[in-house]
């Protein structure tokens, strides 16, 4: 190469080197992008017993945890008046049109879904009175497409801060089912405790060799006591996890890493066995693999 | 009950490090090709990459070629007219490379990529992978998805355009 190329190499190396590039960033967002077009393979519906039962279970755990979670904020479904300043609109769709148990073939279809890049972003507001707001601000963190009753929408997580008096004092993770038309047809599910700390499993092997964790420090939410076993099948993004829990039932979760790093969130849902109720939950793993904040809920089965 | 696809943990690490090797490169490939978004293009790359684990033996050379393919797709989407414009414009006759070396010596960064930007796409992919991405002609023919002796004259053909371009504006 001639001293000429050589410096135009040079200039052209500035000139590159002069765009800023935030490797983090770019990460996380293709770790985004990959885990919402990953594919999850569907088992087959047995016509009968436990396979139709688990994943009709597990449907109906989606739907009511997102239920649930309106009573948690303290509105009801559909009701404009509690909630503030939204992007995202206010529930419309009765969810007695999402009743557990009523699926049509019993098929929980989940498949890669991509938002368009205006919904990507989520600012919300929700206030449960003049004191106490949950404000949902950031980036869609995960993505499903899920099909309950008929209806093909989208499980959108947001993360979220829970504030008093305009001073954040917990977070967590709202699940919003955006529906046919990309119009809101649940509501936000969230629930807040306070910090807590404790392992879990950082890794797949981790997770084998870890193999009794539960919400023991929420008893009372306590809905599944049993073994969990984590069998992990990795992406870089969303890894994937199936809990058995020892009494034979099942229940799926799924990890979402955050854009910006730091820690990933997973959501649980499926039965408890123990107590006879669904379980859906939701949990930060930070850095580590520390639980930062935890959200569950417990609902009973219909 | 199967509920998971099973992905080699191994494929995911090495995806990692490809990511963690290329990804302010290819960034910055795609922004010196005059990508709209080139954080977008070199995420697509990536993915492209990922969807295909263990079928591409030249991870960094395929990610060169879709981040070229990418780039002059979405220009070409973009500008179609203009592209094609630029491409029939007269006096691309190839030129001899500057033997003086003033071009090079007088433009400053700014002037350099102001011509890089008002080559055609094809001369600007060959010169940026020559010149930056500093690949060997084979390796600028591989992602441009040419032959070599094309790449050749793309490269200098590029040159002597943006010699040409420099010297109007001294």
């Amino acid at each position: 190469m001639s001293v000429q190329e050589q410096h135009l190499t040079m200039l052209l190396t500035r000139a590159a080197e002069e765009r800023p590039v935030d490797p983090d960033a770019l990460w996380a967002r293709t770790l985004d992008r990959l885990g919402a077009a990953e594919r999850v393979a569907i088992p087959e519906v047995r016509p009968s017993g436990s396979g139709r039962r688990r994943l009709v279970v597990i449907a109906a755990a989606v739907t009511t945890a997102v239920i649930a979670g309106s009573t948690v904020l303290g509105h009801e479904l559909g009701d404009s008046a509690s909630t503030g300043v939204s992007t995202v609109p206010v529930p419309s769709l009765s969810p007695r049109t999402a009743q557990p148990g009523s699926l049509a073939d019993g098929v929980l279809h989940v498949s890669g879904v991509r938002l368009p890049p205006s919904q990507r972003h989520v600012q919300a507001t929700v206030r449960q009175d003049s004191h106490l707001e949950d404000v949902f601000s950031g980036p869609v963190v995960g993505l499903e497409r899920v099909t309950v009753t008929g209806q093909t929408g989208v499980l959108v997580l947001v993360p979220g801060t829970h504030r008093r008096d305009g001073t954040p004092f917990g977070r967590f993770v709202g699940l919003t089912f955006v529906g046919a038309g990309q119009t809101v047809s649940a509501a936000i599910r969230s629930q807040a405790y306070s910090m807590s700390s404790y392992a879990l499993p950082t890794s797949p092997d981790a997770a084998r060799a870890n193999e009794s964790w539960g919400f023991d420090d929420q008893p009372e939410e306590q809905t599944f006591a049993g073994r969990v076993v984590l069998t992990a099948s990795t992406g870089p993004s969303v890894r994937r996890w199936m809990v058995d829990f020892t009494d034979g039932s099942s229940a799926a979760a799924q990890r979402f890493a955050v854009p910006g790093g730091g820690g990933s969130f997973f959501i649980l849902v499926g039965p408890a066995g123990t107590t006879g109720k669904t379980f859906a939950g939701v949990r930060w793993l930070g850095r580590g693999g520390t639980v930062l904040d935890q959200a569950d809920a417990s609902v009973g089965l219909p | 009950m199967e509920t998971i696809r099973p992905r080699d943990a191994a494929v995911d690490d090495e995806f990692a490090a490809l990511f963690r090797q290329h990804a302010t490169r290819l960034v910055r490939l795609a922004y010196l090709l005059g990508a709209d978004d080139p954080e977008d293009v070199a995420q697509e790359a990536f993915c492209r990459l990922y969807d295909r684990p263990g079928a591409v033996e030249q991870p960094r050379a395929y990610l060169d070629r879709v981040v070229v393919n990418l780039v002059r797709d979405r220009a070409r989407r973009r500008h179609r007219r203009d592209a094609a414009i630029l491409l029939m414009r007269p006096g691309l006759t190839p030129a001899s490379e500057p033997s003086d070396g003033a071009m090079l010596r007088l433009a400053d960064r700014r002037a350099v990529v102001g011509a890089l930007e008002r080559l055609s796409p094809r001369f600007r992919e060959a010169v940026v992978l020559r010149y930056w991405a500093e690949l060997p002609y084979a390796e600028v023919a591989s992602a441009m998805n040419v032959r070599v002796g094309t790449a050749k004259s793309a490269v200098s053909r590029g040159l002597a355009q943006m010699h040409r371009m420099l010297e109007e504006e001294r």
